[in-house]
């Protein structure tokens, strides 16, 4: 990179390389939002959603009721 | 029955990503501490140096927020793919504060870095310290709330279960906010961030002043980072010591498994700094113990017994046994609402609902286990206690180095001798990896060690899981495998690039003439290297 020198008083955010670091930090920023967005897109959304509503929780974190009946008989 | 590969593969997913998240987090909670305190003495004193360390510590933390933003999004991602029916079940009391948290890091946060780069020729000095602290606190303040929500987990309080809606309810708001537990995790943890962020600014500074370059400017930021990171040092020491209080009391199983003391001792209980932990004998090979520290760390009396592994377990198999008559009632209670019965059956029994739950992950009707399957299940609630031991081990080693490492920064920069040894300044650089290493650790110790709860006494981790394929799961850990080496490279790649600069090579320090913005600046001046 090459050297520059800037006057007290203004932010070197202002100056070339402070341009150049701005750029760099929105460009990874960006590039990153995109590929999650490709990642969720691609890999995640095409993906069969789990069923949660209250009847199936209870079948995943419970026995059905018939055969806990039988159980307890 | 549950797909074990599932549950691994899902538990290794979001490990990997949480441990990867934070790498990043912890090194923004401190640096960020550290530039309001260099500004500060720039809004002080007026010198122009004191600005410069400001702008060029930026930018290091420029880099570090752009590549660590946005990484834990995947861990909420995984909430919904891969952990559906923890998300039902709890969601309703972790939904809160993680939206709050996601709330805060994204628009709070980002708020205020935008006016923190783009502020400085724009706002008042004062106007532009002020963000920067609002920044440091609004920073801290995100970490607090998605602390409150991992805390509820090691420590659920301020809610119940829902026999209707079968899923966990809030019940006192405060209480989940106020939760002993966060409150020590958040101060720990954000401690440990600023020991992180101290050592940063002093082992780039080392290699500067090794190197006899930017020398005043390496000089004042160990200066800082010294003070700041003794300071920090001696916080997480003491406020860990809080955190590791609160397991007596909420975690008992967690804290036995820590000390790998598998017999309950006679108060107060020794604590074992070194020895070999047996768990197939359930023992622990040349131990080297120190008589009642344990007893007076872990229950600040001289007369309070601490549990070990096997009593814990027996009393967890009593658990399970009282969570089977609740599961009972509450199979009764499906069917028969108005059974008054099984009514005051689940009300006295649903505190240990949790421990039968244990038993679904060897069989599909815990109402049919027997007792080796209870007793098996039991067993189950022991964590690993050689990786336990190890890590907890290793992260109060590293802490208690910061300590001694920081104070002797502390007294050679009191004595204006930070570049006098090189052997120091190359010990300085090279303990850069440390803090990570403990962070890193020290999260393994509060997640690995709440095995095998996803929420303590209430919800088996592996329960929690969705129900998807272990294909689609290794599919998803693999992209993100990919993705966060992508990530790592290239910020390992940035971070050197603009450390190995540095100010000087930046154009940042010393100052003599000016390149402002090429297509606005009035007044332009090129000039060569100092």
């Amino acid at each position: 990179m090459k050297i520059e020198q800037h006057q007290s008083g203004y932010s070197w955010f202002r100056s070339r390389g402070g341009h150049r670091f701005g750029c760099e930090f929105a460009l990874i920023v960006a590039l990153k939002i995109i590929l999650l967005i490709v990642i969720w897109y691609a890999l995640f959304a095409p993906q069969p959603r789990p069923d949660t509503t209250p009847a199936a929780i209870e079948r995943h974190l419970f026995v059905p009721v018939a055969t806990a009946r039988v159980a307890h008989d | 029955m549950i797909d074990p590969e599932v549950v691994t593969l899902s538990r290794l997913q979001f490990a990997l990503t949480a441990l990867y998240h934070f790498l990043f987090v912890p090194l923004t909670l401190g640096l960020v501490w550290i530039l309001a305190v260099m500004e500060s003495v720039y809004v002080m004193t007026g010198r122009e140096i004191w600005k410069r360390m400001v702008q060029f510590w930026a930018v290091l933390f420029g880099i570090n927020f752009a590549m660590g933003v946005a990484t834990g999004v995947t861990l909420e991602f995984q909430f919904g793919t891969n952990w559906a029916y923890y998300s039902h079940y709890a969601g309703d009391v972790f939904g809160a504060p993680l939206a709050i948290e996601g709330l805060m890091a994204f628009f709070l946060e980002a708020t205020l870095i935008g006016l923190f780069f783009v502020g400085w020729d724009r706002l008042s000095r004062l106007q532009h310290v002020i963000v920067t602290w609002l920044l440091a606190l609004g920073t801290s303040l995100s970490a607090l709330w998605i602390l409150i929500a991992n805390a509820w987990m090691q420590n659920p309080v301020g809610a119940q279960f829902n026999l209707d809606s079968m899923r966990m309810e809030v019940t006192d708001f405060s209480a989940v906010m106020f939760n002993p537990v966060a409150q020590a995790k958040f101060v720990h943890t954000v401690s440990a961030g600023y020991v992180l962020g101290a050592m940063f600014v002093l082992s780039i500074s080392a290699w500067y002043l090794l190197r006899g370059r930017n020398v005043e400017f390496a000089k004042r930021s160990m200066t800082v980072a010294a003070s700041f990171g003794l300071a920090a040092a001696l916080s997480v020491v003491v406020l860990g010591d809080e955190s590791g209080y609160n397991l007596t009391e909420h975690q008992k199983m967690k804290l036995a498994a820590i000390e790998a003391m598998w017999e309950t001792e006679p108060a107060p209980a020794s604590i074992t700094v070194f020895g070999w932990p047996d768990v197939a004998e359930r023992t622990t090979h040349f131990a080297v113990r120190i008589p009642w520290l344990m007893g007076l760390i872990g229950t600040r009396s001289i007369d309070t017994v601490m549990p070990g592994i096997n009593d814990l377990v027996a009393h967890a198999q009593v658990r399970i046994a009282s969570g089977l008559k609740a599961y009972a009632a509450m199979q009764t209670l499906r069917t028969h609402r108005d059974d008054t019965a099984a009514r005051a059956t689940f009300e006295s029994h649903k505190a240990d609902l949790g421990y039968a739950l244990l038993l679904k992950r060897s069989m599909d009707n815990p109402s049919l286990a027997s007792a080796a399957d209870i007793s098996q299940a039991a067993a189950s609630t022991i964590p690993n206690v050689p990786v336990l031991f190890w890590s907890f081990r290793i992260m109060v080693a590293c802490g208690l180095w910061f300590i001694a490492l920081f104070g002797f920064s502390f007294w050679l920069a009191s004595k204006r001798q930070l570049d006098r040894h090189r052997w120091y300044l190359k010990t300085a650089l090279w303990s850069l990896p440390l803090p990570w290493l403990a962070i890193e650790l020290g999260w393994i110790v509060a997640e690995y060690g709440r095995q095998p709860w996803a929420i303590e006494g209430v919800l088996p981790t592996a329960l929690g899981v969705s129900s998807v394929s272990a294909t689609q799961v290794a599919t998803s850990l693999g992209a993100f495998v990919l993705f966060y080496t992508a990530l790592a490279v290239v910020d390992a790649v940035l971070m050197w690039k603009y450390a190995r600069l540095g100010p000087d090579g930046l154009g940042m320090w010393p100052p003599s003439a000016l390149v402002r913005a090429p297509d606005k600046a009035p007044p332009v001046h090129t000039s060569a290297a100092p």
